[in-house]
């Protein structure tokens, strides 16, 4: 019986990955004159696909080192997942919240998350990277949107001045 | 040769690319000297800058940061024993020692003048070699550079650790699977886009970059947060003198290790961290008994040979990018991409067509070491502080630039969804100890290999007679033969091969 090391686990996961990626190659569309083509937009993918799944294969064979699973199970999962998952909710939120907005809580969720334990700092910093950045951008001509909900604001905010 | 040098120095020797070398060094140094962040990360966190500026600059910037990093790497494994990159490992060896023996300083300025030697004498070895190299290989074709593409891809798997050569392999099959997304410019049909707008121009190399290294980086440091840390040695009121008998001890040590780095770093896969480890070895072995004994206890040979020989190899791999268009590294690969976003094409030709970028990019080496000595060296005691900030503070902020920098490419918040996707991955391959480097390698030489294979057959009326037509074709494919062979012989027999 094969113990599952890293490089079995990994060797695996590329042989799925390699499989579906040749099964992909078929759906590449070829007109009848490339069909007949040597070499054709499929070539390249078949000729990975195999190439990656003879060294997955390998990699599940060739015997290797053992793999200390408790040393990865024991990391610091929570924190690191959390942060995955904030760094996604920055690129939901960018546009709707703006630039500013958006930065300022990526960075001050990120600050808490890794274990700052005031408020009042991660604020300061949040918001000065956040507004130094946003003006750097503006010196140079690039414009960073507001963002769609401060933007309906201000106008409300017009509208009812 | 000295046309080109002439032409180097005009360009460099401006006010404006003068602060650049500065300004590249400088944030190269700061970067680098984050354990974990390496000069890959260095330079892909500063690519959307230079986008800005003409080629010439952007290069002379992006080679500064990547001097700066390594220094930066050399500090970190000097002051607090966390190599930032696997170049800088050897430099901990006798670096912790000597600064924990109350003379950092010394440390840091054997680790300096070692760093500037070295690459001194490696940029002009580079001025030397590359145009003769770039001569000699513009009578190359298509089947020629398909050949080098593929030695390039695998030597880089044949120079990875011992039994890391499967997993390179496979890193580097990634690479080339991911370059294959988007549109096939010659056929003009999409390939694995999914029907997603978003993919037809393929993968961003600059996102994958930004995502395999910095992003990832940063998480693996969050996974990691809870390992022992070594103190961090302070620089308070510290002396970087060296005396004229430690100084006449070094320069053979320097030389030799010179010499021997820049030639390893010229091997397209060989690297700084091969150079380094083997100038170690070899000095260890030329060194008396008696001076044996000192190598791992603080030994300044010993901490002088890799530092020179990791700086020359740094110069070295430009040989192949500059001569050839093939990045020897992971480093040249980005640096790679950052000329074809440019819309400069490396090779024999930039030697003729782009004079100024061909030769700039050389003397910026000399003058990014000569920065690194005369205004970084005196500064360390100030950068070092950056040591001291929190991670807590320091890894968000991280993330934020690696985002930022993709998104002011794209303004697309695909891109960064993308890249936590391929963060995610990249982390789960890192704990799995798949290296990253081969992976961009493969991204970055796949189109380019898939072309030139185009074009050879194109030439070769669709017959594979193309790979042994030509003897340099031959030789080159003969290379590629032995270097897929002797590592996988390795790797499936590890016993027999001892």
């Amino acid at each position: 019986m094969l113990s599952i090391t890293s490089a079995r686990l990994g060797g695996i996961l590329f042989l799925i990955l390699c499989v579906a990626y040749g099964i992909y190659a078929d759906d590449i569309h070829l007109d009848y004159w490339s069909e007949q083509e040597v070499f054709n937009a499929r070539s390249m993918p078949y000729f990975i696909a195999v190439v990656g799944s003879f060294c997955a294969i390998l990699l599940i064979l060739v015997p290797a080192p053992k793999t200390d699973w408790s040393a990865v199970l024991n990391l610091n999962w929570l924190p690191a997942c959390l942060l995955l998952v904030i760094m996604s909710g920055y690129g939901i939120l960018l546009e709707p919240l703006g630039f500013v907005i958006a930065t300022i809580l990526l960075l001050i969720t990120a600050f808490l998350v890794l274990g700052v334990r005031s408020f009042r700092a991660p604020l300061l910093v949040a918001a000065t990277i956040a507004m130094a950045f946003w003006l750097l951008m503006d010196q140079l001509g690039i414009y960073l949107a507001p963002g769609a909900i401060p933007e309906q604001l201000f106008q409300y905010l017009g509208g009812a001045g | 040769m000295l046309d080109g040098l002439f032409i180097g120095l005009q360009t460099v020797l401006t006010l404006h690319n003068l602060i650049l070398v500065f300004a590249g060094c400088a944030t190269g140094t700061l970067i680098g000297m984050l354990p974990g962040l390496g000069p890959i990360t260095a330079i892909a966190l500063m690519i959307p800058i230079t986008y800005g500026f003409d080629p010439s600059s952007g290069m002379i910037l992006l080679a500064g940061v990547y001097y700066g990093a390594i220094f930066g790497g050399s500090t970190s494994s000097i002051l607090i024993n966390a190599p930032g990159v696997a170049g800088t490992v050897a430099t901990a060896f006798d670096g912790y020692p000597i600064a924990r023996n109350g003379q950092p300083g010394k440390a840091l300025a054997i680790a300096a003048y070692s760093s500037f030697a070295g690459g001194t004498l490696a940029a002009l070895l580079l001025a030397g070699t590359a145009p003769f190299l770039a001569d000699l290989s513009l009578g190359f074709q298509s089947a020629d550079y398909f050949a080098l593409m593929l030695l390039g891809l695998t030597l880089v798997s044949a120079f990875s650790s011992q039994g890391e050569y499967l997993k390179a392999l496979m890193m580097t099959c990634f690479g080339l699977m991911l370059s294959t997304v988007g549109t096939d410019l010659s056929a003009g049909v999409q390939r694995f886009t999914f029907g997603r707008m978003d993919l037809i121009d393929g993968i961003s190399f600059l996102m994958l970059a930004m995502a395999t290294f910095a992003l990832s980086e940063a998480v693996m440091m969050v996974l990691q947060s809870t390992r022992a840390k070594e103190p961090t040695i302070r620089l308070h009121k510290t002396s970087l003198h060296l005396s004229l008998p430690e100084l006449r001890a070094i320069i053979p040590t320097v030389s030799r290790s010179s010499v021997l780095g820049f030639f390893v770093g010229v091997l397209p896969g060989a690297g700084a961290t091969i150079a380094s480890f083997l100038a170690y070895g070899v000095e260890r072995n030329l060194a008396t008994s008696e001076d044996q004994k000192q190598f791992g206890q603080g030994s300044i040979k010993g901490l002088a040979a890799p530092e020179a020989a990791n700086n020359a190899a740094c110069t070295g791999s430009f040989v192949p990018l500059l001569t050839l268009g093939i990045p020897g590294s992971g480093t040249t690969a980005i640096l790679l991409g950052a000329l074809l976003a440019y819309g400069i094409q490396p090779g024999p030709r930039l030697f003729i067509d782009e004079p100024e970028i061909f030769w700039s990019v050389i003397v910026s080496m000399y003058f990014g070491n000569l920065m690194l000595l005369v205004l970084n060296l005196p500064l360390i005691p100030y950068i070092a502080r950056l040591l001291l900030v929190p991670r807590q503070y320091l890894i968000p902020i991280i993330m934020f630039f690696s985002l930022m920098g993709v998104y002011l490419v794209s303004f697309n918040v695909f891109d960064i969804q993308m890249m936590v996707f391929i963060a995610i991955c990249a982390v789960l391959l890192r704990l799995l100890q798949f290296p990253m480097a081969p992976l961009l390698l493969g991204f970055i030489l796949g189109g380019m290999l898939e072309d030139n294979l185009r074009r050879a057959l194109a030439v070769a009326d669709g017959q594979f007679s193309f790979l042994w037509d030509r003897p340099t074709t031959v030789v080159l494919m003969s290379l590629v033969v032995i270097a897929i062979l002797i590592p996988m012989t390795r790797a499936l027999w590890p016993k027999s091969s001892r």
